[in-house]
């Protein structure tokens, strides 16, 4: 089983970031998923597409985005990575803009990401955790929160 | 049984957890429906075989179901039960 607290560390948090707009935003924290060996360059481009095609449907919540693609469009093995910005950027989503909490999901397949992807549920249906998100400063406590809120 | 499925860009993240959401409002409301998922892609052709179609509210321009059956609803906030609650109450949804 893959677990969100076992995908997020050292290699694959990026926190206080800055990114100009959300392109650079996709292009710096899918970044973290390349360098992880979880997916490929092409995978980066894909998110990029999609968003053009059909807007920003993965911006989740108001300040957090799941930015994602297909298995076929270059991941290599299921994994996560997470990023925050400094200053929030435009998704140009009706609502829930501008964005400064980015989880990024690369699925291998329709199943192995379901258990990290419901932690990452859990975490942010708690407002207390975006607060304490944002203010990380560094991928300890992120990893510190995460013990404290999924008990696996 | 009331028909669901949960659509977003690919089927596979933003869906799957408007599906795991909308599960456990169903259940509190005591509504029995099953649950499926899929990209917008495949959702737009099989729409009108469900009752209901969740969506992010930036793909609800996406479905245009031509029939008295199928409610199409946009979540904006994909996390909160309160707004998918509110939302299916709103929409008679049972």
């Amino acid at each position: 089983m893959i677990n969100l607290r076992d995908m997020l560390n050292q290699e694959t948090i990026l926190l206080q970031a800055e990114a100009d707009d959300w392109q650079a935003a996709v292009r710096l924290g899918g970044q973290l998923l390349i360098d992880s060996g979880v997916a490929e360059p092409r995978y980066i481009d894909a998110i990029i597409q999609c968003t053009i095609e059909f807007g920003p449907y993965y911006v989740l919540a108001p300040g957090l985005a799941m930015p994602h693609a297909r298995p076929e469009h270059g991941v290599k093995k299921t994994g996560f990575s997470l990023m925050t910005l400094r200053t929030p950027v435009p998704f140009g989503h009706t609502e829930n803009d501008p964005v400064d909490i980015l989880i990024f999901l690369a699925a291998a397949d329709s199943s192995s990401h379901l258990e990290a992807m419901s932690q990452i549920v859990t975490v942010f249906s708690d407002d207390e955790a975006f607060a304490k998100i944002r203010q990380a400063k560094d991928a300890n406590q992120i990893n510190e929160l995460l013990n404290q809120m999924v008990d696996i | 049984m009331l028909k669901v499925v949960a659509a977003c860009g690919n089927g596979m993240g933003s869906s799957q957890i408007i599906k795991m959401k909308i599960e456990k409002v169903f259940k509190k409301l005591n509504i029995t429906a099953s649950i499926d998922h899929m990209s917008v892609g495949e959702a737009k052709t099989a729409a009108a075989n469900y009752d209901v179609v969740f969506c992010s509210i930036s793909l609800i321009n996406q479905f245009v179901v031509k029939n008295n059956r199928t409610k199409v609803i946009g979540l904006v906030n994909l996390l909160s039960e309160q707004e998918i609650e509110a939302k299916i109450v709103e929409n008679d949804i049972k």
